[in-house]
């Protein structure tokens, strides 16, 4: 069994290594994450934005508010409400879902590809008073 | 009626032209009789019922439509010409915009020229080039915003002199729509639909469909807009279900992603051939966290609207930030190695008013992306059904309800 410390203990750098077909996936959808660095307290990831004309990081990564609750860790998107991101077990964390696990690996920093280089990117944590359109809500939004 | 008096006509109406950074429109027209069609009363309206007796209404209609009821403004217009490219694009634009029989016969008949065949082609446009050069417009032979306003005016000076009732008879019918379409404020793009809201006879608004439309200094955006005296009380509620695809190197047929896409709002499906829609509302159900709604143009969706005239969404779906979502797809699993991925995003987009469907618009937006050179191509956008409708499709109420449990939209 997993110690339930190992998934915020698990901080680095974890990108997908492998993807391979289960029959059991708990009737979950698969997430599309392919890459994400965890430093204990936030996660660093890309995120699509579907509409032009609503708010979004210059180069589509954020740094997200993370915990761990038990073996899920869990993100807050700047527009949605708390979603299991990855499980952590047997030492990496995998995704489960549409009859897929994909299994991530902690990688280095050179091991980034080109595309991909914007997560190593030092950036603030995001703030959650932004709105869709851009402007901050206040504080008793 | 002679031409003196149709020039008393024009120049009693002129006082109800709105001129509006260059547009055209009349912001009250056959809402109900007005008392205050200056110089337009029962005395003038009895001659043309005279002169429709005597002479049959035929003539009377010619008569009309030829001196036409408000004076041209540049009598002595220079002939137009329209080349051939002039009247490509005139016909390509107004066969968009006028697909009903009755108001093109309409047209073509003020306009002077054979009301039948009711259609679009190189007479109309013709005809409507030099309309416009009379009044000191673009003489281009589409039927835009501006030169409807100005051909309900027209209208509406006709339809007055006749002392025709405020709602009914083609007049009228035509005079509704061309100033409802002469309230669309955007300018930019391709049209792609435009259709009406409400009795066919008085209709309460019109929607207008554009590709190519210019917003936030970038263009390629599709924008839909409602126009009416009563746009403030209309919103935009869009459900969306969106497909990506890649066809691997040796692969006989496109691998569809499954799953879940993580966007900044949270996770959303993936759609995929063979299985139903995974529709959502298009909306930010947190924000303003205080007062979620399911309406896009509410959500912080671009949007745009102008007091009791138009409101406007607007949208430009996937674009550059599926770049990197799109080489993740091709980097691992089944469509590993696709030199290309495509994204093709169905939308739904209903017009609602007082939790009411009243119209419905179904268009598309495809985005190819070149996995290796991270770059994405100009969103290409297809029309589905548009039309009016009084209540949502099934499966958008079964998603509607998911988001917003116990919504009244239906």
């Amino acid at each position: 069994m997993t110690d339930p410390s190992a998934c915020a203990q698990a901080t680095g750098l974890w990108q997908v290594k492998d993807d391979v077909e289960i029959d059991d996936d708990g009737g979950r959808l698969a997430l599309d994450t392919f890459i994400f660095a965890f430093d204990g307290d936030t996660v660093v990831l890309r995120l699509t934005t579907r509409h032009a004309g609503q708010w979004k990081s210059d180069d589509d990564f954020y740094r997200l508010a993370a915990e761990c609750r038990g073996e899920a860790l869990c993100i807050r998107p700047p527009f949605g409400d708390w979603i299991e991101l990855a499980t952590f077990e047997e030492g990496r964390f995998v995704q489960v879902g549409s009859g897929r696990k994909r299994i991530f690996e902690r990688i280095e920093d050179a091991q980034v590809a080109a595309w991909n280089r914007a997560i190593l990117i030092r950036r603030e944590p995001h703030d959650y008073r932004i709105r869709p359109d851009g402007t901050l809500a206040s504080a008793k939004n | 009626m002679g031409q003196a008096s149709e020039r008393a006509v024009a120049s009693s109406r002129a006082s109800t032209v709105r001129e509006a950074g260059g547009d055209l429109y009349s912001p009250v027209l056959f809402r109900s009789p007005s008392a205050s069609d200056h110089g337009v009363g029962p005395a003038r309206a009895n001659a043309v019922l005279a002169l429709q007796r005597s002479a049959g209404n035929r003539v009377a209609r010619q008569v009309l439509a030829r001196d036409l009821a408000i004076a041209p403004t540049v009598p002595d217009a220079a002939p137009v010409t329209l080349s051939a490219l002039d009247l490509q694009r005139a016909r390509a634009m107004n066969r968009v915009l006028f697909t009903d029989a009755a108001e093109l016969r309409a047209i073509r008949d003020v306009l002077g020229i054979s009301s039948d065949p009711a259609i679009v082609d190189d007479d109309l446009s013709n005809a409507v080039a030099a309309y416009q050069a009379s009044y000191g417009l673009k003489a281009d032979g589409m039927i835009g915003p501006i030169t409807s306003g100005r051909l309900a005016q027209e209208f509406t000076a006709e339809s007055d002199a006749l002392s025709q009732p405020a709602i009914g008879g083609s007049l009228r019918r035509t005079a509704r729509r061309l100033h409802l379409r002469a309230m669309v404020t955007r300018r930019h793009g391709e049209y792609l639909h435009q259709g009406f809201v409400g009795d066919d006879d008085n209709p309460d608004g019109c929607v207008t469909v554009r590709a190519d439309d210019a917003f936030s200094g970038s263009g390629n955006w599709i924008s839909l807009e409602y126009t009416g005296e009563d746009a403030d009380q209309v919103h935009w509620l869009q459900f969306n279900a969106s497909q990506e695809f890649g066809t691997p190197p040796g692969a006989a047929a496109p691998v569809f992603a499954t799953g879940s896409v993580l966007t900044s709002n949270g996770p959303a499906p993936w759609s995929s051939p063979g299985s139903p829609q995974q529709w959502v509302v298009d909306s930010v159900q947190n924000s303003p966290a205080a007062h979620p709604s399911p309406f896009y143009d509410v959500s912080g969706f671009a949007s745009t609207s102008s007091h009791n005239r138009s409101r406007v969404m607007l949208d430009q779906p996937s674009g550059a930030s599926i770049i990197g979502q799109a080489q993740a797809f091709a980097a691992t699993g089944p469509a590993a190695g696709s030199p290309t991925v495509t994204e093709r995003d169905a939308f739904s987009t209903y017009l609602v008013k007082a939790n009411h469907p009243r119209y419905r618009v179904d268009w598309s937006g495809t985005t190819v992306v070149n996995v290796a050179a991270g770059t994405a191509s100009a969103i290409g956008y297809r029309l589905g059904f548009a039309g009016p409708v009084t209540r949502l499709r099934a499966d958008h109420r079964t998603a509607l309800l998911a988001k917003y449990p116990g919504n009244p939209i239906n």
